[in-house]
């Protein structure tokens, strides 16, 4: 009987496309605490988003990434419209993602995302 | 017996529960329409190989070469999205004035589905260009885009580049030595199709997609002998229908290419 129902209950479950990460999410996302580590990691790299090689004109080194990011008129980061904002369009997007080690995982892409939309603060 | 019988009965029941509990009722023939995402492009400003970071600043190219620029903008229009099949989706009535500051620029809602390539024009249709722009109308409104003091009768700049720039034969010149030069692309005939290499990308239903580019204005010197100084200046409509205004022209194309 339990294999029955078993059958029964979970014959309908989809699989999902993206693979299920918990995440602890702050309440309020901190540039420094949060969003740098990921730049640390996997953008101010060698050959990528440094000071010597600023791939798409962008130097994502700690010292400089805010400015970099706030830049007026480069579009970079949107507060107004989160999802419009290119940094984090580069992180979701399939043409060319960012960074090029591999597509975040979706704690940190949500992360980044909640930043911005946050009004992305130097905090 | 009795046992083997509400088995058989549970196994029934759950059968049915299974077989049926996710069936969808499938239309026939209705097909839902297909939902569009929205279309970016993200435009840099460059010369060679970096980028105009705002109008005062002295940039040194690969060459050695100084260059300061204090005008480049353009004209985008008649965009069309290249399909995987080869066919294309035009986007209707874009017009985009790309300037130096403005990197974000809206193509707008188009279909969604993957594309393998854009194509636009760097200029304006005939029926524009010989428009007068309404005064509300803030991309066609802009007198450094028109080769008079109006639109009319001359017509729409469709690239503006000027500055100043180190015009020595060996690229070793100082900033004081730099000589201006002015560059006012336009007329009907220099409407020049730019279409960019394959390069897949997918507009999602309800989502944004960014095509990233890079405009590199140093193309526009292709070909040309910067010592002389009647290259340096090619700013009227007659200019245009000369030698050196067609091999101005002719480099816009040159000028696009995708962000790495």
């Amino acid at each position: 009987m339990p294999i029955i129902i078993g059958i029964t209950v979970f014959s309908c479950t989809y699989t999902k496309g993206d693979l299920q990460v918990d995440c602890i999410m702050p309440n309020t996302v901190s540039f420094h605490q949060d969003i740098l580590p990921i730049f640390n990691s996997q953008c101010n790299i060698s050959g990528c988003h440094t000071s010597g090689v600023h791939a798409g004109n962008l130097n994502l080194e700690a010292a400089v990434a805010y400015s970099q990011l706030m830049q007026p008129g480069k579009g970079y980061i949107d507060t107004l419209n989160p999802e419009y904002s290119v940094l984090y369009n580069k992180l979701i997007t399939t043409t060319n993602p960012m960074p090029l080690s591999g597509k975040l995982d979706n704690c940190k892409i949500n992360l980044v995302l909640k930043w911005i939309q946050q009004k992305a603060k130097n905090n | 017996m009795k046992t083997i019988k509400i088995i058989i009965a549970c196994f029934i029941t759950a059968a049915f529960f299974t077989l049926n509990s996710c069936k969808k009722d499938t239309p026939a023939v209705v097909t839902p329409p297909l939902a569009n995402g929205t279309l970016l492009f993200h435009l840099h400003t460059d010369v060679d190989t970096a980028e105009v970071p705002d109008y005062v600043t002295v940039n040194v190219m690969s060459s050695h070469r100084k260059i300061l620029v204090t005008k480049a903008q353009l004209y985008i229009s008649g965009i069309q999205l290249v399909k995987m099949d080869g066919s294309t989706y035009d986007v209707p009535g874009v017009i985009i004035l790309k300037k130096q500051q403005e990197e974000v620029c809206t193509v707008g809602s188009v279909p969604a589905g993957n594309y393998k390539s854009v194509k636009f024009n760097v200029g304006l249709s005939t029926a524009v260009n010989s428009a007068v722009p309404a005064a509300a109308d803030s991309t066609l409104n802009q007198p450094a885009m028109w080769f008079g003091g109006t639109a009319q009768p001359s017509g729409f700049v469709f690239v503006n580049f000027q500055g100043t720039i180190d015009t020595t034969t060996a690229a070793n010149g100082s900033i004081s030595q730099m000589q201006p030069f002015s560059y006012k692309i336009g007329t009907n005939t220099n409407l020049k199709n730019v279409a960019m290499p394959v390069q897949n990308y997918t507009v999602s239903p309800n989502q944004v997609q960014y095509v990233h580019m890079i405009i590199d204005y140093n193309k526009l010197f292709n070909g040309i002998q910067l010592n002389v100084n009647s290259n340096l200046i090619m700013n009227t409509t007659t200019a245009n229908a000369g030698t050196l205004g067609t091999m101005i022209a002719n480099n816009i194309p040159l000028m696009f290419s995708y962000e790495m």
